[in-house]
């Protein structure tokens, strides 16, 4: 189909739906974290009857006031963007998931009412300091639920699921679909948002609090944007820990549902490479520097007070050796090079971070800045590498067969025409009677398993990593090894087989 | 010609009541709903740091307390509402 579409002037149709959903993440994810830091800070204060905490927590809750308007124009350009650059997606996308798209713009409107409250009677209610606080707390769970209902639609778009599901949208299925919704990516999916985007909340509090303790001059003050700084700070890395492991488990549900985005991710393929620099691989340079600058926080406070450990060091050190250990058994994905380079970055950090502390005479507020930096930059980089991993709509106006494959589009939605007029009884039958559970097997995926790099590579790494299928030096024996893979359990057609053995034999790169 | 240098302001009197001046923290005047943001010298951010100013509930407006109560039982309802949706969608699925 050929059609007309509308074009955007120097930025074009991908980066003006890029330029919206960027900005969206940076406000509308600090949003979702402040509302968590503020709600610390505030029963902190009440619990040790300390004011610091309260003031700094309402300074907080206005800047929140100014970028949670702003997060949602936001959200309405891009809204607005995608209804006319991808208007058959877009309309697609709004009529299947129609009622769950209304409670959401139901909770946008809790959300700003709620939020307007707490500020402005904050100096009104202190005789009811915990009411107070409750109408803040409240903003926490508003805040959950919303980006549950909006992953279950981002879910969808990366990992539409199940066949039976989407064969259903022949069928006329409008406003709610359970399969769709609740999609293989949506639980990881929303795990790895909430505690990303309370870490990136606490971390930039932390950097606030460390900028406003350099132009500070009175010890009290700095005292108080110092134990301020602490307080989100530490809230910030009890997140920042776990995403580590969510993250792992949400790259394994990519990699059997969203192959071709594991697989543009984890080789750098795609998008996911621009201007020469692979994004993801910056990305994970800067969590580990994260990571480094923690221990060094962590392990200076521990000399400070005359410990002998600190725990959250030692949970960074677990952590590592964990996420090691199931990289080695159960595939590693990574090359060694990245592996050294992470490792070699975490422990500079570390060492700058100690370093920053004992320079600015005890005082981390140099490294809560610079942990607020990397935290930004991180939120920045994870939000374009997850768009551009996935496959694009070339065509704007009917390429977008990953989500919604021509057959199983809504024949309601541009023409006037029921599905009764256009699928005939039995084809319609035939889409219901599919078995549910299945996974569907598109035409894009399809091609991927065609090519022998994509085959060894999805294949081999999912039981051992491709330094050991590289260090294997009897090239003359690939068939017997493919064959003992195979009786291992690999699934293989003999056609797939037969490519992977060709490649090897020749020796050629994968 | 006159002296154009202004003249010091003798400083402001410390507070009778230091809770009192906490309470109108950054608010100058009265102007409850257009709030500056407020920027404090550093000598007036230490002197909000002490008290913790709760007050009794009596001293609290009822007309306000009364509005956040009644917007908090509408937004844990509208929660409860929400919650009980997606129970429901999560058995009855829109699959014919």
């Amino acid at each position: 189909m050929s059609a007309t579409t509308i074009d955007v002037p120097l930025l074009g149709a991908k980066w003006t739906i890029g330029f919206f959903g960027l900005f969206h993440t940076a406000v509308a994810s600090l949003s979702i974290g402040l509302a968590a830091i503020v709600t610390v800070l505030q029963i902190v204060g009440y619990r040790r009857r300390d004011r610091r905490y309260d003031m700094l927590a309402r300074r907080m809750q206005l800047l929140h006031v100014c970028i949670y308007n702003i997060g949602t124009i936001v959200a309405i350009g891009l809204i607005f963007s995608l209804s006319g650059l991808y208007p058959q997606f877009w309309s697609q996308l709004f009529v299947h998931f129609f009622w769950t798209l209304i409670v959401e713009e139901f909770i946008f409107f809790l959300l700003a009412a709620t939020l307007t409250l707490h500020y402005f009677f904050w100096q009104k209610m202190w005789g009811h300091k915990k009411l107070h606080i409750l109408l803040g707390a409240l903003l926490n769970p508003l805040f959950l639920l919303q980006f549950y209902l909006i992953n279950g639609i981002g879910g969808y778009m990366l990992t539409p699921g199940y066949e039976a599901g989407q064969a259903d949208v022949a069928g006329t299925i409008m406003g709610w679909d359970k399969l769709g919704f609740y999609n293989p990516s949506f639980l990881m999916l929303t795990a790895h948002r909430a505690f990303a985007n309370i870490a990136y909340g606490g971390f930039s509090v932390a950097a606030i609090c460390g900028a406003l303790h350099l132009v500070s001059r009175r010890e009290k003050v700095r005292q108080y944007y110092e134990d301020g700084g602490r307080c989100a700070f530490y809230t910030g890395f009890l997140c920042f820990i776990s995403l580590p492991i969510v993250g792992y488990f949400y790259a394994h549900v990519l990699k059997y549902d969203a192959n071709e985005a594991y697989v543009n991710l984890m080789w750098g393929q795609g998008d996911v490479v621009a201007l020469g620099i692979d994004w993801w691989w910056l990305k994970h340079v800067f969590v580990a520097a994260m990571f480094g600058l923690s221990l060094g926080y962590f392990r200076d406070s521990a000399k400070r007070q005359g410990a002998t450990f600190a725990l959250p060091a030692v949970l960074i050190w677990s952590l590592a050796t964990f996420y090691l250990m199931y990289y080695m058994a159960m595939g590693m994905i990574m090359t060694w090079s990245f592996f050294f380079w992470e490792l070699a970055i975490a422990l500079a950090s570390a060492w700058l971070g100690g370093h920053l502390v004992r320079y600015h005479q005890g005082s981390a507020r140099m490294l809560f800045i610079l942990m607020g930096i990397l935290s930004f930059l991180t939120v920045m980089l994870g939000g374009y590498v997850r768009e551009a991993a996935r496959p694009r709509f070339v065509n704007r106006f009917s390429h977008y067969d990953y989500v919604y494959p021509p057959e199983q589009r809504q024949p309601v939605l541009m023409v006037d025409k029921r599905p009764e007029d256009v699928f005939t009884p039995e084809e319609i039958a035939a889409a219901k009677a599919l078995p549910k559970g299945k996974l569907i097997l598109r035409s894009g995926a399809e091609q991927k398993f065609l090519d022998p790099v994509a085959l060894i590579r999805v294949n081999c790494s999912g039981c051992h990593t491709l330094e050991r299928v590289k260090n294997y030096k009897l090239t003359q024996h690939w068939s017997l090894i493919v064959s003992q893979m195979r009786a291992y359990g690999l699934k293989l057609t003999d056609d797939e087989a037969r490519q992977i053995v060709e490649h090897l034999e020749a020796a050629k790169p994968y | 010609m006159p002296d154009e240098q202004p003249e010091a302001k003798p400083p402001e009197p410390p507070p009778d009541d230091a809770k009192l001046a906490a309470y109108k923290d950054g608010v100058r005047g009265l102007n409850w709903f257009v709030t500056p943001v407020p920027i404090f010298k550093e000598e007036e951010l230490e002197a909000m740091f002490e008290p913790y100013p709760l007050a009794k509930p009596s001293e609290d407006q009822r007309w306000a307390i009364w509005t956040v109560w009644i917007w908090v039982g509408f937004t844990v309802f509208s929660i409860a509402f929400i919650l009980w949706l997606i129970v429901m969608g999560f058995y009855y699925g829109g699959h014919r």
